[in-house]
C-alpha cells in the first residue's frame, strides 16, 4: 500500500513537474505596446492562463506605489508587459509603467517590486507665467512601446519624453541606449507611440505648447522624423495611431475643416503611408463621413483609435467618435468611391444627446476572434445608451456607460453589418476594453468627465471646473472581467482599486491584468499561483 | 485630347469625388461656418432684415430648398398674438452639448428654446407676471402678454459674412514633410500662433467686430420682456435667470423692437397700451441700478425704431395731431435726447425706419402710409429746415404700407436694394444715382400676397411672407428672384394656419410663427 502511495506521489510529482516545466518553456506572451499590437485590437492573442472558468478566482496579487507626481488629471499610463527578459538576476516578467512626469519604472512582475525608475532630465523649461490645463498637461503624455533588440531576450523601450525627445531604453537596466534623438517639439501632446518596421509613429492633438498636431514617424534606421499634417483637426485616438499589415497609418482626425478639394482632411479617417525611399508620409487614402459639417459643429470629434483586423481575405478598420456610432471601412479603399461611404455605418449606440462631453465613445476599441472563428467588435462607450439601441443580452440599465459587443456578419446579399449580441453592465465611464481567452476586460476609469456642469441658479455659487473640479468629483476605477459571448459579469475588482484614471488604459498577459491610477499606483490582478 | 481616370484606385476615387463635388455645388465637404445669428427684429441693429451670407442658402442651391421641421409649443395665443420671430444663437456650448438654438417668446409669457438642427425643444421657461397691477386681460388693439420679440446682444455694427463656427478653423491643404536625419520634426520651431484654446461659450466667431465699450463680450443672455414689462435675461443654456429682473416700462403695454446694444436695452411701447405712452425706453444695462430713461412723442403713434452704427436711435411716427407726429426723430444713444429730426406733415410713418452705409454715407429709410418711401440723410435728418429728404418715392396708387417694416440688401453688384411689405404685395425699390443725386426707383412688385410681413434677404435670396392674417387660412412662404420679384419656390400648402409674427432666418434655414402656436423651418437640409 506504501509503495503504491509513493508511486501515486512520483507521478503526480511528475505530471506537476512537466506542467511546470511547460509553463516555464512555453513562450510567454507580451503585451508591448497600447492596445496590445501595432494593429490595435487590444487582443491577447498568447493567453494560455486566463479563461472563462477560471477568471472568477482573480485576485489582487501585487499594488505599487510610484512616486510620480499627477500633472492636471493624467498619471500613469497603460503598463507594457514583457513576458521574459534577460536581466542580471535571470528572465523575468517585466512591467514597463510610464508616469506623466517624465518617469518610467519597471516592476518585476512576479514580486511587484521595482526593477528600476528612470526620471528624464528635461531639456524644456516652460516659460514664465505658462500654466498647463486639463487638455495640455505637459509631461509624457504617450504610452511607449517596446520592441525585441536584435539580442534574443533584451528588449528596448521607445519613450517621448515631455521635452519631444525620443529615448531608447534597455528593458532590463533602465539604461538609455545612446543619447535621445530630436523627434517632436517640446511640450505638444503626442499619443500612444505605435512601432512598425523600424519606425515610431505617434498623432498629436490639441496644440499643446503651440504646436501643429501632426502625425510623426521617426525612422529609427535614417533618424529622420516625418510629419503628416492633415490640415486641420487633432488626431487624439487615445492609443495613437493603427496600422494595417501593409502599413498604412491610421487615425480619426477630430474637429477640423473637412474639405477635400482643398486637401483638408478634418473630422474624417485618414491613412497615410510611409515612402520607404524618401521616408515621407502621404496621404493614402481618406474617409469623410457624410454628416461631417454635422459632426464638427457639435464637436463630436473622431477621436477614436480604430482597430485593424483581417475578415475573410478582406482586412477592416473599424472607426467612431463621440457621435456615438460605427464605421466599418475597407482598407483597401476607405468610404468607396467617393470616400464617404462606409462599408457599413451604424446606428447610434450612445449620446442621444449628441453631447461633445461625457458622452460617446472616447479612447479605443477592440476586436477579436473566438474559437468559433466570430469576429466580434467591442465598442466602449460613456453615457447611457441610445433609447434606440439595444441588443439581444443586455445587463441592465446603461447609465453611465457600458461596452457593447458587435458580431461582424454578412446578410444574405452580401452586404456587411456589425450586429449587436450584447450590452454589457453599467461601468462609470467604460473606456478601452482588452481580451484575452474569451474574457473581456473592461473597466470603469471612475473620473469625472464633465468640462462645463449645468450653470448654477442665479446668485448661487458655480461648482468647480476644470481639473480641480474633476479630480475632486472623481471616484474609483474598477475592473471587470466579462465573458465574451454573453458580456455576463464574472469577475470584478470591486472596490479594491482606490483611485481612478484619465485617459490610461489597462494591459493583459500571461493570466494578469494590469491598471495604472492617478496617485501613482499600479496594481496587478490575476490568478493565485 | 481625351480626359482619362488615373490608373490608381486612390486618384481614380479623388478624381471622381472632385468631379461629384463640383456637379452638385455644395455638400461633399463641410463649410463649417454659419450665417450671422439672427438676434432681434429685423436682425440687426439696423432692421435690415438681411442676412448677407449663408453657407447654404443661395439662388442656385433653391432647388434644394423644402420644409424641415415644424415644432407646436404649449404657448396660448392672446387675441392675434402668439409666436414672436425666432431669433438665433448659432453656436452655444451647454452642458448638454454644442446647440444651435433659435428663441420664441409666446403670447403667454413663454420663452423656448429649440434646437433648430432638429426641431427639438431644448428648454421652455414661464415668466411669471410680476408687476403690480394686474395682467390686462387683452384686447385685439392691446392683446396683452409678451408683445416683444426676444433679442440677444446685438453688435451695432453689422455683420459681414460667414464665421467659423465652434472649433472650426480655416481650411489648410495636407502637407507630408521629412526633416533632416537626428534633426527631429520639420517643424521643430513653429512659428505659427498658437491655435486658440478650446472649449467657447461664445457665438460663432468672427461673424461681427467685438461689441463697442468696454472690451468685454456682450453676455450670450436671452433677454425677454413678458406682460409685467420686466426684463428677465434668461441663460441660453437653461432658460433660468441669469440676472436679476428689472423693470423696464410700465406693465401691460404693447412694446416692439426690443434690442440690447452697446449695453442698452431698447424698446418701444406702442398703442397706448396699459399705462404706458408712446414712447421709447432705453435701460443702461451696465449700470447696478439698471436706469431707465424714455423719449415720449407726445401721443403720436410711434411706428418703431432703428439703430445706426454709432448707437444713434432712429425713430418714426406716425400721423396725428402731436407735433411729434408724421416724423423721424435721431436721438441720442442711452439718455434718448433729441439730435435732429425730419417732418412731413401727413407721412404717417407707420414701421420702423432701415439704416445703412454706401460709402462714406449713412442713410434713413422709412416707409410712408401711403406707400411712399424716404431717404433720409442720417448725418443730418431733414436738413436744417427739418424738411429735406434725399429722395422720396411717389405715393402708390393701390397699396398702402402696413406696420411692418422695409428690408434693406446689397446685391453682389453693388446695388442697394429696398423691400417694402404692402397691403397686398412686396415692392422692390433700387438705390441709384442721377445728376449725383440719390434716386429711389421702383424695379418689380411681387405676385399678389395677403398680408405680407417685411421680407427677408438671405444670401441673395427673397423670401416674402403671405402671412394669411386676416384673410387667408394659412401663411404662404415665398423665394423671390431678387432681381425680377418672380416666384422661384414657394411653401405651397405646407403652412397650416395664418402667421402672427415676421420672418427670420438662421444658418440654412428661414422660419415661420403661426397663430397655432408652431415654428415652421424651411431651408437647405443638412446630413445629421
Amino acid at each position: 500500500m506504501r509503495k503504491i502511495g509513493i508511486a501515486l506521489l512520483v507521478v503526480s510529482a511528475g505530471i506537476g513537474a512537466a506542467r511546470l516545466l511547460a509553463q516555464t518553456t512555453a513562450p510567454l506572451a507580451d503585451w508591448l505596446t497600447d492596445g496590445g499590437d501595432s494593429q490595435r485590437t487590444a487582443w491577447q492573442k498568447n493567453e494560455r492562463t486566463v479563461n472563462v472558468a477560471n477568471v472568477k478566482n482573480f485576485k489582487l496579487l501585487w499594488k505599487y506605489k510610484t512616486d510620480n507626481q499627477a500633472r492636471e488629471m493624467h498619471s500613469m499610463f497603460p503598463p507594457l508587459i514583457v513576458g521574459r527578459v534577460n536581466t542580471p538576476a535571470g528572465p523575468k516578467q517585466v512591467a514597463i509603467v510610464a508616469g506623466i512626469s517624465d518617469n518610467i519604472y519597471a516592476i518585476d512582475v512576479a514580486t511587484g517590486r521595482l526593477l528600476w525608475q528612470h526620471h528624464f532630465d528635461t531639456t524644456y523649461f516652460p516659460p514664465p507665467g505658462q500654466t498647463p490645463g486639463t487638455l495640455c498637461p505637459g509631461g509624457i503624455t504617450s504610452t511607449p512601446v517596446i520592441g525585441p533588440s536584435q539580442t534574443p531576450g533584451t528588449y528596448i523601450i521607445y519613450v517621448a519624453s515631455w521635452d519631444g525627445r525620443l529615448h531608447q531604453m534597455d528593458v532590463a537596466s533602465g539604461r538609455e541606449i545612446g543619447p535621445s534623438e530630436l523627434f517632436m517639439p517640446p511640450n505638444g501632446k503626442p499619443y500612444a507611440l505605435n512601432l512598425f518596421k523600424n519606425v515610431v509613429y505617434t498623432t498629436s492633438a490639441q496644440g499643446c505648447g503651440g504646436n501643429p498636431n501632426l502625425v510623426y514617424a521617426f525612422d529609427l534606421a535614417t533618424r529622420k522624423t516625418a510629419t503628416f499634417d492633415p490640415g486641420n483637426g487633432g488626431m487624439w485616438g487615445r492609443t495613437g495611431p493603427s496600422i494595417s499589415r501593409g502599413g498604412l497609418i491610421f487615425t480619426g482626425t477630430g474637429d477640423g475643416s473637412y474639405n477635400p478639394e482643398m486637401r483638408s482632411y478634418g473630422t474624417a479617417v485618414i491613412a497615410v503611408k510611409q515612402d520607404p525611399s524618401t521616408k515621407i508620409l502621404k496621404l493614402a487614402d481618406y474617409y469623410g463621413p457624410p454628416n461631417a459639417e454635422y459632426l464638427l459643429k457639435r464637436d463630436l470629434d473622431l477621436q477614436v483609435t480604430g482597430p485593424v483586423f483581417e475578415w475573410k481575405g478582406r482586412e477592416f478598420l473599424v472607426q467612431s467618435s463621440k457621435e456615438c456610432r460605427l464605421w466599418l471601412l475597407d482598407t483597401s479603399a476607405l468610404g468607396g468611391e467617393d470616400h464617404s461611404t462606409a462599408e457599413y455605418r451604424s446606428p447610434l449606440i450612445c449620446n442621444e444627446d449628441q453631447n461633445y462631453q461625457a458622452a460617446g465613445v472616447y479612447g479605443a476599441m477592440a476586436t477579436y476572434e473566438d474559437t468559433a472563428g466570430v469576429r466580434w467588435v467591442l465598442v466602449p462607450f460613456w453615457g447611457p445608451k441610445h433609447s434606440k439601441f439595444s441588443a439581444p443580452i443586455e445587463h441592465g440599465e446603461v447609465f453611465n456607460g457600458a461596452i457593447a459587443a458587435f458580431k461582424l456578419e454578412a446578410d444574405r446579399n452580401g452586404k456587411l453589418q456589425l450586429t449587436p449580441a450584447w450590452i454589457s453592465r453599467d461601468m462609470n465611464h467604460a473606456d478601452p476594453p482588452v481580451v484575452a481567452n474569451g474574457v473581456v476586460f473592461g473597466y470603469a476609469s471612475g473620473e469625472d468627465n464633465v468640462l462645463i456642469n449645468a450653470p448654477p441658479p442665479f446668485g448661487a455659487q458655480p461648482m468647480t471646473t476644470g481639473t480641480p473640479g474633476r479630480v475632486s468629483r472623481s471616484n474609483h476605477a474598477v475592473i471587470y472581467a466579462l465573458d465574451g459571448q454573453t458580456g455576463e459579469e464574472l469577475w470584478s475588482s470591486g472596490d479594491q482599486i482606490t483611485s481612478w484614471n484619465h485617459f490610461s488604459g489597462i494591459s493583459v498577459a500571461n493570466g494578469r491584468v494590469y491598471i495604472g491610477t492617478f496617485d501613482g499606483s499600479v496594481y496587478c490582478f490575476g490568478l493565485a499561483q | 485630347m481625351s480626359f482619362q481616370l488615373p490608373a490608381s484606385s486612390f486618384q481614380r476615387r479623388i478624381v471622381l469625388a472632385a468631379a461629384m463635388a463640383a456637379a452638385v455645388g455644395v455638400g461633399l465637404h463641410s463649410q463649417a461656418r454659419s450665417a450671422p445669428d439672427w438676434t432681434t427684429q429685423g436682425g440687426d441693429a439696423q432692421r435690415s432684415s438681411w442676412v448677407v451670407a449663408d453657407p447654404f442658402i443661395s439662388l442656385d442651391s433653391l432647388p434644394k430648398f423644402q420644409f424641415l421641421w415644424k415644432l407646436k409649443v404649449d404657448n396660448d395665443s392672446r387675441q392675434s398674438n402668439a409666436l414672436t420671430a425666432p431669433v438665433a444663437l448659432g453656436n452655444l456650448m451647454t452642458f448638454r452639448g454644442f446647440k444651435s438654438l433659435v428663441f420664441v417668446g409666446g403670447s403667454s409669457n413663454n420663452v423656448y428654446a429649440i434646437d433648430y438642427d432638429f426641431g427639438t425643444l431644448f428648454w421652455k421657461t414661464h415668466i411669471n407676471y410680476a408687476a403690480g397691477t394686474p395682467e390686462f386681460a387683452g384686447s385685439p388693439r392691446c392683446p396683452g402678454g409678451m408683445t416683444a420679440g426676444l433679442t440677444r446682444a446685438t453688435n451695432l455694427m453689422p455683420a459681414t459674412g460667414l464665421a467659423f463656427f465652434g472649433f472650426a478653423r480655416p481650411p489648410r491643404p495636407a502637407r507630408g514633410e521629412v526633416g533632416e536625419p537626428g534633426r527631429g520634426s520639420p517643424r521643430m520651431n513653429p512659428t505659427a500662433p498658437p491655435p486658440a484654446a478650446r472649449g467657447s461659450d461664445t457665438a460663432a466667431r468672427g461673424a461681427t467686430p467685438p461689441a463697442r465699450g468696454r472690451g468685454v463680450p456682450p453676455p450670450t443672455f436671452v433677454f425677454a420682456l413678458p406682460a409685467d414689462g420686466i426684463v428677465r435675461a434668461l441663460n441660453p443654456h437653461t432658460g433660468d435667470p441669469a440676472a436679476a429682473p428689472a423693470m423696464l416700462l410700465p406693465p401691460n403695454a404693447t412694446t416692439t423692437g426690443l434690442i440690447w446694444a452697446d449695453n442698452v436695452l431698447y424698446g418701444a411701447t406702442v398703442n397706448a397700451c396699459g399705462s404706458a405712452p408712446e414712447a421709447i425706453w432705453a435701460m443702461d444695462w451696465d449700470a447696478d441700478a439698471k436706469p431707465v430713461t424714455s423719449w415720449k412723442s407726445n401721443g403720436a403713434p410711434i411706428g418703431g425704431f432703428a439703430l445706426g452704427t454709432d448707437g444713434t436711435v432712429y425713430a418714426a411716427t406716425g400721423n396725428g395731431t402731436s407735433s411729434s407726429a408724421n416724423s423721424i426723430f435721431a436721438l441720442e444713444p442711452k439718455t434718448l435726447a433729441v439730435k435732429s429730426w425730419f417732418t412731413e406733415p401727413g407721412a404717417a410713418f407707420g414701421s420702423s425706419p432701415v439704416v445703412f452705409t454706401e460709402g462714406s454715407r449713412t442713410y434713413v429709410a422709412a416707409a410712408a402710409q401711403d406707400g411712399r418711401v424716404y431717404l433720409l440723410d442720417a448725418a443730418a435728418l431733414g436738413g436744417t429746415d427739418h424738411k429735406t429728404a434725399i429722395a422720396v418715392t411717389p405715393a402708390m396708387a393701390n397699396r398702402r404700407s402696413t406696420s411692418d417694416a422695409l428690408a434693406t440688401w446689397r446685391d453682389p453688384q453693388g446695388t442697394r436694394w429696398m423691400l417694402l411689405p404692402t397691403t397686398t404685395a412686396v415692392s422692390a425699390f433700387k438705390l441709384s444715382s442721377a445728376n449725383n443725386a440719390p434716386v429711389l426707383t421702383q424695379e418689380w412688385s411681387s405676385r399678389d400676397l395677403t398680408a405680407p410681413r417685411t421680407p427677408v434677404i438671405v444670401n441673395g435670396v427673397v423670401f416674402a411672407l403671405s402671412s394669411g392674417q386676416g384673410r387667408g387660412p394659412n401663411a404662404v412662404l415665398y423665394a423671390l428672384d431678387p432681381a425680377t420679384g418672380k416666384d422661384l419656390w414657394n411653401s405651397g400648402t405646407t403652412i397650416t394656419s395664418f402667421a402672427t409674427a415676421g420672418l427670420s432666418a438662421g444658418t440654412a434655414q428661414v422660419y415661420v410663427v403661426t397663430f397655432d402656436n408652431t415654428v415652421w423651418s424651411f431651408g437647405i437640409p443638412i446630413p445629421y
